[in-house]
């Protein structure tokens, strides 16, 4: 690990003004220090953030729900506004990493971390996200893991966040504070596909902070449920994932929310899946016709030939365990 | 809330063993005496005092920290990059907390951080001003056994026991945090504990057995 | 003299040393608080083959706390005699720092030290070493592989080709990694000429032997202590290069340096269970019965040792077929070399023959145990040899009873719940425990007490509670009043703590030595006119309790304390032997076991779940059962993970291993594993050694891959030949 100086917030305006200089900010840390050892990661000044006042879940006025960047997973996944309201996020995170990563780790650190890619992390070998233009030893190595959807000649990485998946179905909202003030961001819009620049990985400007991330109100009922699929029954980071939240009235469905996990470079939006559903009345052949559609445009590599279609089987699963409809 | 306690008695040397350099302990209650000031020229955090040949560059960042290990209150300053795995192990000589793989993927080194399982492996140790870490060393009640612990020995629930003060100390947690509900419920919990001797059959027993008490 | 009476020996006892693992009181390899030790962080060769033309350590040097940086340019030329009779495979064995050679991605190129371990580590990542880079060679399929070593019995193509019913199958297993949980470590300190190293090792002599050829000192200059090894499963069986690297940075620097591997060390630094190529070729009658079996079979090796296994010798004994031929092809390639892992050769053969019988009995129409059971060998035909016990019949019975296998629909697909696709399969498991010589020493203390000493290890089977239970009932003392000491090169020799032979070897030596110093103290009494067993024969006084009394008469007597004291005496002591396996063997000798497993396979995720299993074993006796179980049902989550998760992936451009991690090397969690059961025959193996006892830990992983392999098959109609078996493979 690289020696670096650290320096502990006591307010949201020590840490801008650290983070403008170049600080980086750290939380949870599982992800920052397990890169440092490994030597990916070398900040030289490291801005300790958790005793920043961001740690509150509450409901917003327009009747979403407000996740401070420092809430745990561990509290996010087991707060009852969560529990009743999103599923989805609970089960999302509750799936992620081990009991003790969850009770460090925070939503804010969660949706900043950066890809499991083996030649990422691995100092010795071409990666054009931690090197840029020192090519993408994935794209013709061992890439089972990698994405399918969102990728590039640069990169192949897959985004490695289980709630990230369900804050994209959600079509949530990030909250940011900089130098020049708040702003607000779509989730969309705030995880950068790799294109030429693989090593922009969010659409973060020099020294902002994440505050919270919101989910928007969503019509009720609300049925929704995170579905992961891994080698290992826990303890694993996905193969595929998908969250699924629908809204069905008088026997159809009149929202349907859908992205997929462990399959894009970014946690993978399902629209064309949500718009097969919209309008129809929940049965088995619904959702096999609209899972049909969740691989398109996928570009599959040496080892993860099988993705596509294990993709579309896990998000029709999913479908039919959110909606019901055997 | 105790001040250091550690022993400044060097374990025992070998005969003809050189003895110029006081041990890890006797280091420790040294700079808590002197209030945990980092000693010129030697090295900050480190198990000892060094030499003069160590001495010439200078020393890598580094803070002062005071934290509370198993009701003890200690005052130390630790190299920045210091895991609190590596405190507890290189400085602290508590190596009841395991590493096996020093990557948070392996559960060997959970340790409650004010109360909760954590990995100390991931834990910078300067970041834990004012936390209080319980590791397995200071799970016992004297030389009465935590009830997990007894109920590892009792169900057998450990054959190498590397990863058995993780595996207790995340068992404590779960047990606490209350995902004791059914044996499904204690694997899924556990899952974050590996045990490559393959006792997880047991683990899952002896948490049950325990969650009852 | 009379036999003992067994209390300890088959009592369900908790581990002797329990208490110390569940505070954090016991001593792992890198935990010995070593006065003044300095950090090592050894630099690893970032290609897989080729040399290196410069190493620049300024940078490293630069850094406050390095102390020195040790590469091939500057490292002092070490003798590396010789080591015979050592784990060590044929070939030239790397030699740390002697070269500029490359022979592996992951070899030790430098190492730098450090006062403190943070130091040492940032050190490591700024020596810059250059290399001249040439493609490695890793890809079994693509290398050459060495002349074959052959077995024949028979015409076995020619009894295939009359064959009424052939398979030609060929079966790929994974490269697999042992992965104890505790790194391989080591900390050694000079004093003067001596060497003294705290090290993870499950061979405390091999480590010694090697040190000492290593850098050529007399054997008694070198001290190795491992009293507790954190998993081994086999990789410590021989003393790996970092061990080296620590004794000669101590050297270098004139201070003890403890050098832990990191886990993405452990996966070049020390050892892995090769990969297979298995193909296999069976003809049978239209019964089932075996006409001929042929088996080719290509595994991974270094460069620079030839690497070998008993991958050959179930395919020569275990069913009773006229026409064998075998071919066992080493290829050598840019990589470590491979170390035996638990239930070596057996685990990867038996996956080949286990799921190759299951195949041909459901081509048959035949129950896959009364497929085996037509096949049963009446004796060792590949040496003529009658069984010492082969109790596989009780094995089948009592699992098919156990698991309800009578209720088991034979036709693939045939059971559903829910999303998952319910299939049960078995498999006979078998292996062949070593037997070499070994020693132990044992004193009786005037107090009634008594250590007994042995230079073996405890890497998790529980030899410091087996081993005192042998000893108390021997000596007739509790378990209290007896202390097991091990891990240290000071003790008696033993061979090394794996195959499955410490309960044989040790046990057998420590019995001996107990008998002996039991013998000398009832001689005593028998002989001594103050004593109240003056004039008893010797062989009617048996010992209870730490008091020596006439069989059936326990009044007349008295205490192991009293005669000693009474005769001044402060001990008693005897070092006792176990001579090996007997020459020329007069029975084959093997553990066996049947492995019953429930799998569900969800239909159209393709994932793979154990529901149960069952394992029943035919061992021998059992002298520690609480511990024998662990033992079994660690056993089949190893061979849980053999089957569903393990696999081991190089990068063949540049020999990378690009898993080398637990969070991507995949292990069965807690959540993969629901509940197993073991059940052991009551018995003993009178023929096997002076305690009736066969070995374990190896067979229990045996069979477990091809059990659940069939039990896919049975869920599925879908035959899997590759392990791991993963999602892809069933979707």
């Amino acid at each position: 690990m690289h020696p670096f100086s650290y320096t502990r917030a006591a307010d949201t305006r020590e840490a801008l003004d650290a983070g403008r200089r170049g600080g980086r900010y750290i939380a949870g840390g599982t992800t920052l220090v397990d890169l440092m050892r490994e030597t990916v990661e070398r900040p030289e000044t490291i801005v300790d953030i958790s005793g920043l006042p961001l740690r509150e879940v509450r409901a917003t006025e327009r009747g979403g729900l407000r996740i401070g960047a420092l809430v745990t997973m561990a509290e996010t996944a087991a707060h009852p506004k969560v529990r009743a309201l999103y599923p989805v996020v609970s089960e999302s995170l509750e799936l992620s990493a081990s009991a003790q990563l969850r009770n460090m780790a925070t939503i804010g650190g969660n949706i900043m971390q950066r890809t499991r890619c083996t030649y990422f992390r691995d100092v010795t070998a071409d990666c054009n996200k931690r090197q840029p233009g020192s090519g993408c030893a994935a794209l013709k190595g061992h890439n089972r893991t990698h994405a399918i959807l969102g990728t590039s000649d640069a990169c192949v990485a897959t985004h490695p966040s289980d709630v990230a998946v369900a804050f994209a179905a959600l079509e949530a909202t990030v909250h940011l504070l900089g130098p020049d003030g708040e702003r607000r961001i779509a989730f969309a819009d705030f995880l950068l596909r790799p294109g030429s620049t693989p090593h922009r990985e969010q659409a973060l400007r020099q020294g902002e902070l994440i505050t919270a991330v919101e989910i928007p109100a969503l019509p009720r009922p609300l049925k929704s449920g995170y579905l992961k699929v891994r080698d290992r029954q826990s303890y694993e980071f996905a193969l595929t994932s998908t969250a699924v939240a629908l809204h069905v009235r008088g026997g159809v469905i009149r929202e349907a929310k859908a992205a997929a996990g462990g399959v894009g470079t970014v946690p993978w939006k399902l629209p064309a899946v949500e718009r097969h559903l919209v309008g129809e009345r929940p049965s088995a052949a619904l959702w096999a016709a609209a899972a049909e559609k969740a691989a398109e445009g996928a570009r599959p590599l040496q080892h993860n030939r099988f993705k596509p279609e294990l993709l579309k089987r896990t998000v029709e699963r999913q479908l039919r365990v959110v909606g019901g409809a055997k | 809330m105790s001040t250091e306690s550690v022993s400044a008695v060097p374990p025992p040397n070998e005969p003809g063993e050189p003895s110029s350099a006081p041990t890890r302990r006797t280091f420790i209650a040294t700079t808590t005496a002197v209030g945990g000031v980092a000693v010129a020229g030697g090295v900050i955090g480190g198990s000892f005092l060094v030499g003069s040949e160590e001495a010439a560059a200078a020393a890598p960042p580094a803070g002062r920290v005071s934290l509370t290990v198993n009701g003890t209150r200690r005052t130390v300053t630790v190299d920045n990059r210091t895991s609190l795995l590596d405190l507890l192990r290189e400085h602290f000589g508590l190596t009841g907390a395991k590493k096996g793989c020093n990557a948070g993927a392996c559960g060997a080194c959970t340790v409650l951080v004010d109360g909760q399982r954590h990995n100390a492996c991931l834990t910078l140790a300067v970041r834990l001003e004012g936390a209080e870490i319980t590791t397995i060393e200071g799970l016992a009640d004297g030389d009465r056994l935590h009830p997990l612990q007894q109920a590892f020995i009792d169900e057998d629930a450990f054959q190498c026991g590397y990863c058995t003060p993780g595996q207790i100390m995340s068992g404590v947690g779960c047990v606490k945090e209350g995902h004791t509900g059914s044996p499904e419920e204690i694997r899924e919990w556990m899952s974050g504990n590996i045990c490559r001797c393959g006792c997880y059959v047991k683990i899952v027993r002896a948490v049950e057995q325990s969650a009852g008490k | 003299m009379s036999p003992q009476p067994q209390a300890a020996v088959g009592a369900p006892l908790s581990r002797v040393d329990g208490r110390l693992k569940v505070t954090g009181q016991a001593l792992y390899a890198a935990e010995h608080d070593v006065e003044g030790v300095l950090h090592a962080v050894i630099v690893d060769a970032s290609i897989g083959a080729g040399r290196i033309t410069s190493v620049d350590t300024g940078a490293a040097e630069q850094h406050p706390g390095v102390l020195r940086v040790i590469h091939h340019r500057n490292a002092p030329r070490l003798p590396y005699r010789d080591n015979l009779g050592s784990n060590n495979p044929e070939g030239r064995r790397l030699r740390v720092f002697q070269d500029d050679k490359v022979l592996f991605h992951g070899q030790p190129v430098a190492v730098v030290i450090g006062t403190t371990l943070e130091a040492a580590q940032h050190g490591a990542s700024l020596v810059e070493v250059r290399y001249d880079a040439k493609k490695p060679s890793t890809d079994m399929a693509e290398a050459k592989p060495d002349a074959p070593t052959r077995y024949a019995r028979g015409d076995a193509e020619a009894a295939l080709r009359t064959a009424a019913v052939r398979l030609d199958l060929d079966y790929r297993m994974a490269r697999n990694h042992h992965n104890p949980m505790e790194p391989h470590a080591t900390i050694a300190r000079w004093n003067g000429d001596k060497l003294t190293v705290w090290d993870k090792t499950q061979w405390v002599v091999g480590t010694q032997t090697e040190l000492s050829t290593v850098f050529d000192l007399p054997v008694e200059s070198v001290r190795v202590i491992s009293p507790f090894v954190g998993g081994g499963f086999g990789s410590g069986l021989r003393c790996w290069p970092h061990t080296v690297v620590a004794a000669l940075a101590a050297r270098e620097t004139k201070r003890p340096v403890k050098v832990v591997l990191t886990r993405r060390q452990m996966y070049f630094g020390t050892g892995f269970r090769p990969s297979y190529d298995y193909r296999l070729r069976l003809g049978s009658d239209r019964r089932g019965r075996l006409t001929a079996m042929v088996h080719e079979m290509d595994a991974e090796t270094s460069s620079y040792e030839k690497f070998d296994e008993a991958i050959m010798r179930a395919g020569q004994m275990f069913y009773s077929t006229p026409n064998v031929s075998q071919e066992y092809r080493k290829v050598p390639l840019d990589v470590n070399t491979p170390l035996y892992m638990r239930g070596p050769g057996f685990a990867n053969a038996s996956f080949a023959i286990e799921s190759a019988m299951d195949e041909l009995a459901h081509r048959l129409g035949v129950d896959p145990i009364e497929l085996r059971l037509r096949n049963e060998p009446a004796e060792d035909e590949s040496n003529g040899l009658p069984w010492s016990t082969r109790r596989l019949r009780e094995c089948y019975s009592v699992g098919a009873r156990e698991f309800g296998w009578e209720r088991r629909n034979p036709k693939p697909r045939s059971t559903r719940d829910g999303d998952w696709l319910v299939g049960t399969g078995m498999a006979a498991a078998v292996y062949d425990p070593g037997r070499f010589p070994g020693q132990a020493r044992v004193r009786l203390d005037a107090d009634g007490t008594a250590v007994a000493e042995a230079a073996t290890s405890d890497m998790g089977p529980g030899t410091y509670t087996a081993q005192t239970q042998v000893a108390a009932d021997a000596l007739g003392l509790t378990m209290r009043t007896v202390t097991f000491r091990l891990g240290d090169s000071r003790y008696p020799p033993t061979p090394p703590h794996g195959g499955s032979m410490t309960m044989t070897v040790v046990g057998s030596a420590v019995l001996d030595a107990c008998d002996k110093v039991r013998g000398q103290a009832i001689k005593l009494a028998v002989e001594d006119e103050e004593s109240p067993l003056y004039g008893v024969r010797a062989e009617d006084v048996v010992v209870r309790g730490g008091r020596l009394h006439v069989q059936g008469n326990p009044a007349r007597g008295e205490t192991y304390q009293r005669l000693l004291t009474r005769n001044r005496l402060t001990h008693l002591e005897a070092e006792g032997a176990y001579a090996g396996a007997p020459e020329p063997a007069r029975h084959s000798y093997f553990s066996y076991g049947a492995v019953f497993t429930e799998v569900g396979v969800d239909a159209t995720l393709g994932l793979v779940r154990v529901r149960r299993m069952l394992g029943v074993y035919d061992v021998g006796r059992i002298i520690s059962p609480k511990l024998a179980d662990s033992q079994a049902l660690g056993g089949m989550v190893g061979g849980i993970g053999q089957a569903l998760l393990e696999h081991t992936v190089t990068d063949h451009r540049d020999g990378r291993i690009v898993n080398a991690n637990l969070a991507d090397y995949l292990v069965p969690v807690n959540a993969d594993i629901p509940d197993l059961k073991a059940i052991y025959l009551e018995g003993e193996d009178p023929e096997a050694d002076p305690l009736k006892v066969k070995g374990i830990g190896e067979v229990v992983q045996v069979g477990v891959a091809a059990a659940i392999a069939n039990a896919v098959h049975h869920a599925t109609g879908r035959r899997i030949r590759e392990l791991p078996i993963t999602a892809e493979a069933l979707i």
